[in-house]
């Protein structure tokens, strides 16, 4: 019997060595093959979803696919981890978002630097976050709620999609710059705390107007103030209006890449991705999914994370500092 | 008072019984603390709750079923020892071997060598059925995967460009 | 409404909406019974491809793949004892002891029916109850979820297998293997020793392959009976008679997964579970479940797939989706103008009535479908031992790198076959830990929810606003004791 599995694993090593002798072509144009884009979060979110259109339109400017890896786990340092360990020769590139990229570092103690282990090839889009409460609530405007919360310290439920999370750190930053206490109870993501919302166990809570439209014209919903510097309805106030101010409430979505990256390579994904903004059927679908476009490419949006890195720092020192 | 059987069973009973104990004293090493927030715990139970729950549950219980064993007859019925100890430890070393070699080596080599392996553990003497199956099976799984399913399995580069090159897609 | 009904019916009938279910539902099957890949993959890969049909062609083509994958996931839970998923856990008991027994045909057949008729069932159930399922589920909150999951989890313990005692201890076992890695409130590391493999905590699969699997591959490596197969025949089909026996089982499964379903947060793995020990306690012959008892088979399976009607319930009337599969599901309605939520019935009722009047007629399709390739399926067994088992190796190893895309799974997947062996030889039954590591970590946080919304008060809190759930909790020992009771007075031999 020896004799026999001697042959066949000698016959099959051999066979393997020849294989593995056989060296590579020279460096041919970049994409030669399939590139992978890990997402650190779970299936069906909206990463998810935002990836699957991507995936399926920027093949037409790579000429090869792009394929979506989903890799959550330990709050999205697995998948991020997976794509700082990978070679830097651009076929994995990593999907994530401004608060896994530049705030958890601040909150605990990371197997990678994001500053140094990184470079952004572009950001996608970004999301701004909503306070909402329900239609019936007796809270009116955001001034109600403020008042209501200051006279209840903790009494006010508010649901959150996890700690330190897209709707975690606008809540914090809110009760930090109003001196006010909500009682923030973690659900599995932004969508069961919108159900909690609807279903009466929370007072508040915060949501991206792109998934409300439904509710908020049956009048399920009624939001009390939104981020960003301009209005999105008309009648409702933003952050800044209401007391809150600076950075707060946006989600942006970002595509990095390993932090030695060859040039050509980068240049040639963001010459996809820039194409991609132009591209009408990207365009036609993700305003079907209710997110905007607003590619900016790797240089622009590094900026926004050097910025993002001290604001963050500062905040998480601020709101743990008790 | 009888000696303790030296069945697995009470093996695995009393490993339960003191690993538990000894986990449910030591939760301070095993579980770290969460952050606050606003003077309060980030979370509304501490993480360790629900362990010491549950690592004090095990140990109290599997000392009860080691005292109920111990107590009860020896049932006659179940054969003692195991046959084939030395297929069995071959088996695991493939699966070890398999395990570990699958990044390194790549889908195809240690699927095919494991295999191969597998086949002759399991009494397979024909060498073209043993060839057939390591050589042919492994890049079919791993074409559907990748190219149908669209997942990855590890692989050399070598083989990956062998397969680009080899198939229109 | 009636009206909305009656458009989705002629909507709904159209040939193309027919075929690329069927495809969807072959597919499915397929890629369902390959544990590792799953269907929450294909379905998420297929999405893109779903934006450019028609939404009556791209939308059943989905719930089609759905549909396949949840059967084809019992496939090699019967003929090999490897379960992909949790919900296949309660299947591959009985099925797999079928297979042994040479009635492999039987059980793949017997779990054909009962999951087609328990997703007809449930699925028929909702369109006609949407509106009020849609209130019910918004009475469920993280206190009730809580109870319900304590209660299932003491149902479990006490009418799986012979011994409940050991059941309790497996069941410990699994809930603090469950704890290892991330708690899941506040992101704190627990029992990971430092090692970062295990912060996010032990990959289900891998388990489940390794613990159910593996060690009856090693008894059969061990034994060593050199042209065997795993069966001696693959059996003939079930016979009529068989079903009409179960009927009352696969009735009351129907209904637990349908009440189950309802409860957003609990699932196929808690309705298999209960349609399970619903019907074991039912039994006047208990002891036969575990040793190849059609009636469990039936139970698990009819129960698992009546998950499913009412799970849609909120992602129809509110746009939220309640798990994986059900966001992938919003993706494909939202990219093809259908926005889920209070809107949706008014303005594209008649699409939606047809996209649910497409599912039950995929269903009934499946019925020709799984039975044509059940055939196909159970002749793996009677493949020659020493080429099945190296495939099945292949088959698992790769799933389980495939699951995460970790190869430090593969280790898992040999340390838990190590487990597997060791739990069999010591007479200890592996599912309850393996139930109490699925529902561990969503029974920690539903307490965690429920603690944090008390904010202090607990007593008064379940008592005054939560009397529902209070109930519950009151009753669990009750049920622990007369279940225990039952199964004693039957074992007692």
């Amino acid at each position: 019997m020896f004799g026999l599995m001697k042959k066949t694993l000698t016959g099959l090593v051999g066979a393997g060595l020849a294989l593995g002798l056989t060296v590579g072509t020279a460096q041919a144009e970049y994409p030669e093959k399939p590139i992978t884009m890990v997402i650190p979060l779970g299936a069906g979110g909206s990463h998810d979803l935002n990836a699957r259109v991507i995936t399926s339109i920027i093949p037409t400017y790579l000429n090869q696919a792009m394929i979506v890896r989903l890799t959550p786990g330990a709050g999205g340092q697995k998948g991020t981890q997976e794509v700082a360990n990978a070679g830097a020769d651009g076929y994995t590139l990593l999907f994530t978002h401004n608060y896994i990229d530049q705030l958890q570092q601040h909150v605990e103690s990371l197997p990678y630097n994001p500053n140094e282990d990184f470079v952004p090839v572009a950001r996608i889009n970004y999301a701004p976050i909503a306070v909402v409460v329900r239609g019936d609530s007796p809270y009116e405007t955001m001034d109600d709620l403020i008042a209501a919360s200051k006279a209840d310290p903790g009494g006010i439920q508010m649901a959150h999609s996890g700690n330190w999370g897209a709707l975690f750190v606008p809540a914090a930053q809110f009760m930090k710059a109003l001196d006010m206490q909500w009682n923030l109870v973690p659900y599995q993501g932004g969508g069961p705390a919108m159900q909690a919302l609807l279903s009466g166990d929370a007072d508040v809570t915060m949501g991206f107007p792109s998934t409300l439209a439904g509710q908020i014209q049956s009048g399920d919903v009624r939001v009390l103030a939104t981020a960003g510097a301009e209005r999105i309805y008309d009648d409702v106030p933003t952050f800044g209006e209401v007391g809150v101010e600076g950075d707060v409430g946006f989600m942006h979505r970002v595509v990095l890449a390993p932090a030695n990256t060859p040039k050509e390579v980068l240049t040639k994904l963001e010459e996809a991705f820039a194409a991609l903004a132009e591209d009408k059927t990207f365009t036609r679908m993700m305003g079907r999914l209710g997110e905007n476009v607003d590619i900016i490419n790797g240089e622009a949006y590094q900026a926004m994370r050097d910025e993002q890195f001290g604001a963050y720092k500062v905040l998480v020192e601020q709101l743990t500092s008790q | 008072m009888a000696e303790l059987r030296r069945t697995p069973e009470n093996y695995f009973t009393l490993t339960c019984a003191v690993l538990g104990l000894i986990a449910f004293f030591c939760i301070g090493w095993l579980v770290a603390t969460p952050k606050v927030l606003f003077g309060r715990s980030l979370t509304a139970i501490p993480p360790s709750l629900f362990p010491q729950l549950v690592l004090g549950t095990l140990s109290i219980l599997s000392f009860a079923l080691a005292w109920r064993i111990h107590r009860s007859p020896p049932d006659e019925s179940i054969p003692s020892g195991i046959y084939g100890v030395g297929r069995g430890a071959a088996f695991f070393g493939v699966m070890t071997f398999y395990a570990l070699t699958m990044t390194p080596f790549g889908f195809f080599i240690s699927s095919a060598l494991s295999m191969a392996a597998m086949s002759v553990l399991t009494g397979n003497r024909t060498i073209w059925q043993i060839a057939l199956l390591c050589l042919i099976a492994p890049p079919l799984l791993y074409l559907a995967a990748t190219r149908l399913l669209a997942v990855s399995l590890p692989e050399l580069n070598a083989i990956e460009l062998f397969y680009a090159r080899l198939l229109p897609w | 409404m009636i009206e909305q009904f009656f458009e989705g019916l002629s909507m709904a009938l159209r040939i193309d909406t027919f075929v690329m279910m069927a495809l969807g539902l072959f597919g499915g099957m397929l890629v369902g019974a390959l544990p590792g890949f799953t269907t929450l993959m294909a379905m998420a890969i297929l999405l893109p491809i779903s934006f450019f049909l028609d939404p009556l062609v791209g939308i059943p083509f989905l719930l089609g793949i759905y549909k396949g994958g949840m059967f084809g996931g019992s496939i090699p839970a019967i003929l090999v004892s490897m379960p992909g998923t949790g919900a296949a856990v309660a299947t591959s008991r009985d099925g797999y002891a079928l297979t042994k027994q040479g009635k492999s045909r039987k059980a793949l057949d017997m779990a054909l029916f009962a999951s087609v008729f328990g997703d007809t069932a449930s699925d028929i159930f909702t369109i006609l109850m949407i509106f009020p399922i849609a209130v019910l589920v918004m009475q469920f909150g993280p206190p009730e979820l809580f109870a319900v999951l304590l209660m299932s989890l003491i149902i479990i313990a006490v009418t799986s297998g012979s011994n409940p005692l050991k059941a309790l201890i497996m069941m410990m076992l699994g809930l603090w293997l469950s704890f290892i890695g991330t708690d899941p409130l506040g992101g704190v590391e627990r029992f990971t020793f430092g090692l970062f493999e295990l912060k996010s905590g032990i990959p289900l699969l891998p388990m489940l392959i390794g613990v159910f699997a593996i060690p009856e591959i090693a008894s059969v490596v061990m034994r060593n009976e050199k042209t065997r197969q795993l069966a001696a025949v693959m059996g003939e089909r079930l016979t009529l008679t068989e079903l009409r026996r179960c009927f009352r089982t696969i009735g009351r499964s129907t209904v637990i997964g349908t009440s189950i379903g309802i409860i957003p947060g609990l699932g196929q793995v808690v309705a298999a579970m209960m349609g399970y020990s619903a019907a074991k306690n039912a039994s006047e012959t208990p002891e036969k479940f575990g040793q190849g008892e059609l009636e469990g088979v039936a139970a698990a399976e009819a129960a698992n797939n009546s998950v499913n009607g009412p799970t849609m319930v909120p992602l129809l009337t509110l746009g939220i989706p309640g798990d994986n599969v059900t966001a992938i599901l919003l993706g494909a309605f939202v990219a093809q103008g259908l926005r889920p939520g209070p809107q949706l019935f008014d303005e594209q009722g008649a699409t939606v009535f047809a996209i649910l009047i497409a599912m039950i007629f995929g269903n009934i399709m499946f019925l020709a479908i799984g039975y044509l390739s059940i055939p196909l399926f159970s002749r793996i067994v009677t493949i020659k031992v020493s080429v099945l088992i190296p495939l099945v190796i292949m088959f698992a190893f790769a799933g389980a790198f495939v699951f995460r895309s970790d190869s430090v799974d593969l280790l898992m997947l040999v340390v838990f076959g190590i487990f597997g062996i060791v739990a069999k030889a010591a007479r200890f039954d592996v599912m309850p830990m393996v139930m109490g590591f699925i529902l561990g970590p969503p029974l920690e946080y539903a307490f965690g929810q429920t603690v944090a919304m008390t904010n202090g008060d607990m007593f008064g809190f379940f008592l005054g606003e939560r009397w529902g759930a209070a109930t519950v909790l009151a009753l669990c020992p009750v049920f622990g004791y007369l279940l225990w009771k039952r199964m004693q007075s039957v074992n007692t031999a």
